[in-house]
This record gives structure tokens, C-alpha cells and sequence, in this order.
């Protein structure tokens, strides 16, 4: 049953990865720009462009440069960069020391704040305090993260001084200074979040507390504290991590605009240098690359749904 | 439902509280490490990140900016005042008749990866700036070398065809820097010159750290660390500085930032000269830009001073001509075109046009993008419409500059003394005189100083006068430090960031705050 739904699965994420390398592939190609005109600058003589076209394969035709490109992705080579001339997966291997840790971070944060957020606002339904927090929550989801970006830095940076706003020392220089340069940007990625993920976790519960059986578990004698968590809170699951797993391709999103304002070097801003310098290389790479993040963690979340929600087991 | 839930208090606020506990402890500052009491290390901020780091192989400003003087040193040394000085040689004589050049190189210098400096190693770097085949950015200014021979242990003689007034000059650019041709090594990655500062690690896309060298053979650098990052957005570039994570900024993306800064006590704004002469330029070889009248109607619909002051904060010298005022022959030429909507008006009613409409394109830089807006306002006023569009580098260089498909842009146009542009038909602004072309070729061969002076004046009239392209300003160098650095350039007679002499002042006590 279980190797039938996981083979089901994984045929259909290698169906979407493959349409998303080839949409990636016509998006690129249409881009207007040439990459050898970039590389040879303001002086370079037409024959030195065909020189580095030819060079770097640019002159080869778009269907068997597509299939270069995937068989290479295909064995873990992902190219040269062409503006920096070094391998695309050492570029990618550098930005996902920060990348990583900074998503982390971030949905860290998110589900730390969520969780109590969303509790206490349910059992509070329709009080004050709800209508407060739920506001204030509201806040993180309205304000751009840009702007948000911009605001803890001059707050927490500029201002109060409490952590750097602008860059990334490098892990070799003490995991205690990384971090705290990752602090601001991880917080200004989580907060939209939890405000979302705190509104789900409400209305779930809210649901769930309604239900039979819950009235039953409090007549049995069983405490407040108990029945929630034992009862309330795991079946109010499923949608919380439904938007958890979605939440991390906003968060691949986010990152392009945070690690910008903050200029942390991640993935994100590794994207945007490689489009704004026709890297065309690293484009389709890296593009691929995060495609395929995402997709697999949706994958993962399918899984722990299962996991967690025996009735999606049931043959149907 | 509420009714049964109403309370679970305890737990929950004992998980909020919790909470807000760990996050205040994240939030608090660490205590200041234990470290040296002097600072010793820099962080310097820059827009554009070099391609590699070869400057004998790629045009880019940028190269130059992080190996000159630093890493890579040349015969010569071009200084803050843009004057020749010594460099890896530490004298020349020049022959009578002024075309042979004989070099003597300083002693004990040696390469980073141990070698030392050899006469037939600058042999070398000298033959590749003239080869043929090679990819020298300037290679048409050392076209005149003629031969280059090995006299001795430490002396170099170069002969030249021409005689050639910037020799030395030209042997000071990044262009002409002098680089270890040894074997397995790559200049374009690990650069390996002869300068203060060793190339460490680059983490491409965000910084480069250069560390001092020891063995230096002059006195060595006051830094022990130079980290150079490259933040092209302007926002995040404020912020850098202001936070304190960036301790300089030598060419700053947002002028109108200044005032900001200069509220600052902690921080002190410069404000250099550059090389970079900045033009609307036209195309000249489309309809309705064709026309002298038209082109010159656009001149006269612009009010140079209100583009200085909306687009560089005021902080800028205006240009008539495609010269800058540092060289010699310069002629004022800012008044042939005085700011009159009128006489615009009458000019494209003469030439049939009244109401063209043109579109400039606009790359990314600060001065394109407010330039273009603050140009396309004084056109409208003279019935020109005009239609603004943004671009990326990428589209600019293949659509406007290779393409030629364009009306108008905003640019700079940064390299030293290149009157040679106008005299290249093929050129991206499509100007094709034949009597400029004479004047400029007569130029290139003439020798006599103060003729060659009238030549470069005659030059900048021509320009002026048939208004190939409206000359708005030189493009200002506005560089923002900590107060508490001291010892680097304001003005770019070169592209470089010499640190060189950079130090911190004797009272600056700190490591980054966070430290």
C-alpha cells in the first residue's frame, strides 16, 4: 500500500521537475541580453564575442544545449559559471552555508511564535487578548519585508545596535557571529509567516474543540491542558502543516528580497546577480535547483501527513 | 465552545512568557570578545564586484579597483594628484631623441608566491601589453613599443616607434600592472603580484579579503586585513555604512544619501572628481537626431545646473565637451549651448519636428535613472516627448551600445582621454565627420606640446559645435568613511582603491561594535 502512494509520488515529482527544467530552458532563452557581450565588455571586437560564444557554447542550437545541460545536471555537474568561471555547484555549496541555516532560522522562529500565538488565541476566541494578538499578527503579513527588512535595521541596527545589519562575516570567523548576523533577516522572513501560520493553527483548533469528542474527553475527567494536547492539538495538524510545507517556497521568495536588503550572500541573491549579468548557467541551475527544493519538501509534508493523519492511509 | 475551554492560562502564558524570554536573550547584546585593543582590519564597500581579477585581461573598473597598488604594483605608480612616481622601478632615463626608455628596477622585491622580480619577468608583462594576440584592455595605447631587452640583472630597456608623451603615464594604469607569468598560476582567481596585500579568498557575489604581506619591500601596510564587499543595491549600501558594518565607501550609488550622512559625526563624506564624462547621448544616425537642429534643440532645452543639482545633489562640475577639466587643452565650452526653451522651440520648428518624441534608455546607475527622469521633465517643456526605459546592463550593452538601437541614453563614459570615439563612424552614437576624423588623426601623430594642446581644443569644438551628444557633468567620486580612518584617496585619476597607507587614527578603539 505505502510503496504503491510512494512510487505514485515519486513519478509525479519527476514529472514536474522535468516540466520545470524545460519551462526554466524557454524562460532563459528568452531573455533578451547576450551573456558574450556581458563577458567581453564595452570594447570587445565582434570576432572576440564569437570567440567567447563559441567558447561557451552559446552558438550550439537550444534543444541539444537543453540536453547538455540536463544530462550534466543529471551526473552532479551543473556548469561553469560564465561570469566568474568556476564551477556552479562551488557557488551554490558557498551560498547554501547561508541559505540553509537562514531558512532554518527562520521556520524555527516561525513555529515558535506560531504555536503559542495560535493556542492561546483559540482558547481566548473572542476576547481581547485574541482580537490583539490576532491584530498584531496581521501587521508581519501586511508590511513588505523589504520595508520590514529596512525598519529592524535602522531599529535593532543603526539605532540600538544590538546586531549587524548588513552582510555575513563567514562561518570561519565563529558560529556566534554568523548567527547573530542572520538573526534580523531571519526574523523579518519568519514573521509574515507565523502570522499565517498562528491564524491556521486558531481556526484548526477552533474546529477541533468543537468537536464530540472533545466535550467527551473534558466529561471523562480529563484536565484542560490534557485534552488539548493529547486530543485537540494533533488533530488540528493537517492544515498547519499543509502551509508549512507551502510556506517554504515563500520562504526560497522571501529570501531573494531579504538577503538583498540585509546583502547576505545566499541563494537568493546569488540568483539575481546571475540574471542581472546573464549567468545564464547559474540561472538554470540554481532555478532547477530550488525547484526541486521545493517540490521535495512537499513531498516530505505529504509523508508526515501521513504520518500524523492515519484516515489519508485508507485506501480511497 | 469557548465555554469549556475558557481557561488553560497557566500553561499558555508559561509558554509565551518562555518565548519571549529566549528571544530576549537572543536579542541582547553579547559581551565585547576579547581581542586587540587597536583595530587593524577593514571593510570597504563597493557597487560592482570585479569579473576576475586579472587587469591585464579585462577592461572592468572594478579590477583595478581591488589589485591596484594593492595587490599588483607597476613600473610606475600613478598617485592620488594623478601624477607619475615610481613604482617596481625606482628610476628611468629617457633618451635624447626621447624614444628609448631605460628602467631600473628596486631591489630584494618579490612576488607573492616567493620569486622575485626579475628583469626578464617584467620583459615579459611588458612584450604581452602590445602582443598581437593578446587581450590587453588598452592595448592601442602601447601599440608604439617597439622592442623591450633585458640590459642587466635589474634594468629594462623599452624602445618606442613613436614618441609618446604618456608613456610613463600609461605604464602607471591598471592595464599595465606587473604579474607573475610563472607557471600554475592563475591572476584571473589567485592573483600573485608584488604589492602590500595578498589575495586571501573570494567568496564570489559578496566579498573578497586581501591580508598583508609581510615580506613586503617597502613599509608594510598599517592594515593587516582589507575585505572588499560588493553591494550594488543603494539601500543596503546606507545601511552598511550606518550600522557600521562598512568602514568606507569610496564611490558611493546614492548621492542623495549625503545629507544623511553628513548628520552623522561618526562618518566623513569626500567628494572627488572622476574621469567619467556624462552625456545624453544621441543617436546621430536616426531620424529625428540626424539633424543638427534637432540635436541641438534638445541641447538648448537643457538646464545643465538643475541636472547637477537633482541628480548628484548639486556636488558635480558641469562639461560642454567630451573632456575633463584636469587635462591639458581643456577649453570651457559650457555656455555654447545656454539653457533657452525659446530658441528650442524655434529650432525644431525649423527642422520640421516640432513635437518629436524620443525614448532614452536608462541602464541601472543612480545618474541614468534620475538623469533620464530630470531630462525627460526640460524636454517635455520644449515639446519633445519623451518616453523613459529602464535597463538592465545586459540589455543596454546589446541593445544601445552593440545594437545601435536606440534614440538616446544617459551614460558616463569613464575612460581617460578617449576623443578617439568620436572618430569611429561604427561607433554607438554614429558620428561620421570627416573633419573631425582629420583633426583627430592629425592629433594622434602630433608630438609639439602646445600644438598638440590647439588639437585637443579644436577637438572639443568640433564636438561641441556640431552636438553630437548633450555634455551634462564629470561624474563626482562621493566617498563616505569612518571618521576614524584616515590615509585614503578622494580623487580617481585611476580606477583604484590604494590601501596602501590606509590606517586607523590612534584613538579608534574598536573592533565592530558587535564584536
Amino acid at each position: 500500500m505505502m510503496a504503491k502512494l510512494i512510487g505514485r509520488r515519486a513519478f509525479s515529482l519527476l514529472l514536474s521537475l522535468i516540466a520545470a527544467s524545460v519551462a526554466i530552458f524557454m524562460v532563459v532563452e528568452i531573455l533578451p541580453g547576450d551573456p558574450a557581450e556581458i563577458m567581453g565588455g564595452m570594447n570587445a571586437t565582434p570576432e572576440q564575442l564569437d570567440t567567447l560564444r563559441h567558447q561557451y557554447g552559446l552558438d550550439v542550437p537550444a534543444v541539444p544545449r537543453y540536453l547538455q545541460w540536463i544530462s550534466g545536471v543529471v551526473t552532479g555537474n551543473l556548469g561553469i559559471s560564465y561570469s566568474y568561471n568556476v564551477p556552479v555547484l562551488q557557488l551554490v555549496q558557498e551560498r547554501l552555508e547561508v541559505s540553509v541555516p537562514l531558512a532554518a532560522m527562520a521556520i524555527a522562529i516561525s513555529v515558535l511564535l506560531a504555536f503559542p500565538v495560535g493556542m492561546y488565541t483559540a482558547l481566548r476566541n473572542g476576547g481581547w487578548s485574541d482580537a490583539l494578538l490576532m491584530g498584531v499578527m496581521q501587521v508581519w503579513v501586511a508590511v513588505p519585508s523589504f520595508l520590514l527588512g529596512l525598519i529592524f535595521i535602522f531599529g535593532f541596527s543603526v539605532s540600538l545596535r544590538l546586531f549587524p545589519g548588513s552582510g555575513f562575516p563567514g562561518w570561519e570567523e565563529g558560529a556566534e557571529l554568523g548567527l547573530k548576523a542572520l538573526v534580523l533577516p531571519a526574523f523579518v522572513l519568519a514573521l509574515p509567516q507565523s502570522a499565517i501560520l498562528s491564524r491556521v493553527l486558531r481556526s484548526s483548533l477552533l474546529d477541533v474543540l468543537s468537536e464530540d469528542y472533545i466535550r467527551t474527553a473534558r466529561a471523562k475527567g480529563l484536565s484542560r491542558f490534557k485534552t488539548v494536547w493529547s486530543h485537540a492539538i494533533r488533530n488540528s495538524l493537517p492544515p498547519v502543516l499543509t502551509i508549512l510545507g507551502l510556506q517554504f517556497s515563500f520562504l526560497v521568495g522571501g529570501a531573494i528580497v531579504v538577503e538583498s536588503v540585509f546583502s547576505l550572500p545566499g541563494i537568493g541573491r546569488l540568483m539575481i546577480q546571475a540574471l542581472n549579468q546573464r549567468d545564464l548557467v547559474v540561472v538554470e541551475s540554481v532555478g532547477l535547483l530550488l525547484v526541486a527544493g521545493v517540490i521535495l519538501v512537499s513531498f516530505l509534508v505529504d509523508f508526515i501527513m501521513l504520518a500524523v493523519d492515519p484516515r489519508l492511509r485508507r485506501p480511497g | 465552545m469557548t465555554s469549556v475551554f475558557g481557561v488553560a492560562r497557566p500553561v499558555f502564558f508559561h509558554l509565551l512568557v518562555t518565548g519571549f524570554v529566549v528571544l530576549a536573550g537572543m536579542l541582547s547584546p553579547a559581551t565585547a570578545a576579547a581581542g586587540e585593543a587597536g583595530r587593524d582590519s577593514v571593510v570597504i564597500g563597493m557597487v560592482l564586484e570585479p569579473p576576475h581579477l586579472d587587469p591585464t585581461a579585462g577592461a572592468a573598473a572594478a579590477i583595478g579597483e581591488v589589485v591596484y597598488a594593492n595587490v599588483f604594483e607597476g613600473l610606475t605608480r600613478i598617485d592620488e594628484r594623478g601624477e607619475v612616481v615610481p613604482g617596481l622601478a625606482e628610476g628611468w632615463d629617457i633618451s635624447p631623441d626621447g624614444l628609448t626608455y631605460t628602467f631600473h628596477l628596486r631591489d630584494r622585491v618579490r612576488f607573492h608566491n616567493g620569486y622575485a622580480l626579475t628583469a626578464d619577468m617584467v620583459r615579459q608583462n611588458l612584450d604581452a601589453l602590445s602582443a598581437p594576440s593578446g587581450v590587453n584592455p588598452q592595448k592601442r595605447l602601447f601599440e608604439d613599443i617597439e622592442s623591450v631587452a633585458v640590459a642587466g640583472e635589474r634594468t629594462v630597456v623599452v624602445k618606442l616607434s613613436r614618441l609618446s608623451g604618456r608613456f610613463l603615464f600609461n605604464l602607471g594604469l591598471p592595464a599595465a600592472l606587473i604579474l607573475s607569468r610563472h607557471e600554475n598560476v592563475d591572476n584571473k582567481t589567485r592573483p600573485v603580484g608584488t604589492g602590500p596585500f595578498v589575495f586571501s579568498r573570494w567568496y564570489r557575489g559578496d566579498r573578497l579579503e586581501l591580508v598583508r604581506n609581510p615580506d613586503y619591500w617597502g613599509e608594510p601596510a598599517a592594515l593587516s586585513r582589507v575585505t572588499f564587499r560588493f553591494i550594488s543595491d543603494p539601500t543596503a549600501a546606507l545601511a552598511g555604512m550606518l550600522s557600521g558594518d562598512i568602514d568606507g565607501f569610496p564611490n558611493f550609488p546614492a548621492p542623495e544619501s549625503l545629507v544623511r550622512f553628513q548628520m552623522e559625526p561618526g562618518l566623513r563624506v569626500t567628494v572627488g572628481a572622476t574621469q567619467g564624462k556624462t552625456i545624453l547621448a544621441l543617436n546621430n544616425a536616426r531620424k529625428p537626431l540626424n539633424d543638427i537642429r534637432v540635436r541641438r534643440a534638445i541641447a538648448h532645452a537643457v538646464d545643465r545646473a538643475v541636472v547637477i543639482r537633482d541628480v548628484e545633489n548639486g556636488a558635480a562640475v558641469p562639461i560642454g565637451s567630451h573632456m575633463v577639466p584636469m587635462e591639458p587643452g581643456y577649453v570651457d565650452l559650457t555656455g555654447f549651448y545656454p539653457h533657452d526653451v525659446e530658441k528650442a522651440k524655434a529650432l525644431l520648428k525649423e527642422a520640421g519636428v516640432e513635437h518629436p518624441r524620443i525614448e532614452i534608455a536608462m541602464p541601472p546607475p543612480a545618474y541614468a535613472r534620475r538623469g533620464g527622469e530630470v531630462l525627460a521633465y526640460q524636454l517635455e517643456k520644449a515639446g519633445i516627448s519623451v518616453v523613459l526605459r529602464q535597463m538592465e546592463w545586459a540589455e543596454w550593452l546589446s541593445g544601445v551600445f552593440h545594437g545601435k538601437d536606440f534614440d538616446a541614453t544617459v551614460i558616463a563614459h569613464v575612460e581617460p582621454f578617449d576623443l578617439d570615439i568620436y572618430a569611429r563612424p561604427d561607433y554607438y552614437f554614429g558620428y561620421d565627420s570627416a573633419v573631425y576624423q582629420l583633426i583627430y588623426q592629425r592629433l594622434a601623430t602630433e608630438m609639439n606640446g602646445e600644438r598638440r594642446r590647439e588639437l585637443v581644443a579644436e577637438a572639443q569644438r568640433i564636438i561641441a559645435e556640431d552636438c553630437v551628444n548633450v555634455f551634462l557633468f564629470l561624474l563626482p567620486k562621493i566617498g563616505v568613511w569612518n571618521a576614524k580612518l584616515e590615509g585614503y584617496w578622494t580623487n580617481v585619476p585611476v580606477p583604484a582603491n590604494d590601501m596602501t597607507g590606509v590606517r586607523w587614527t590612534v584613538d579608534a578603539d574598536g573592533r565592530g561594535w558587535w564584536q
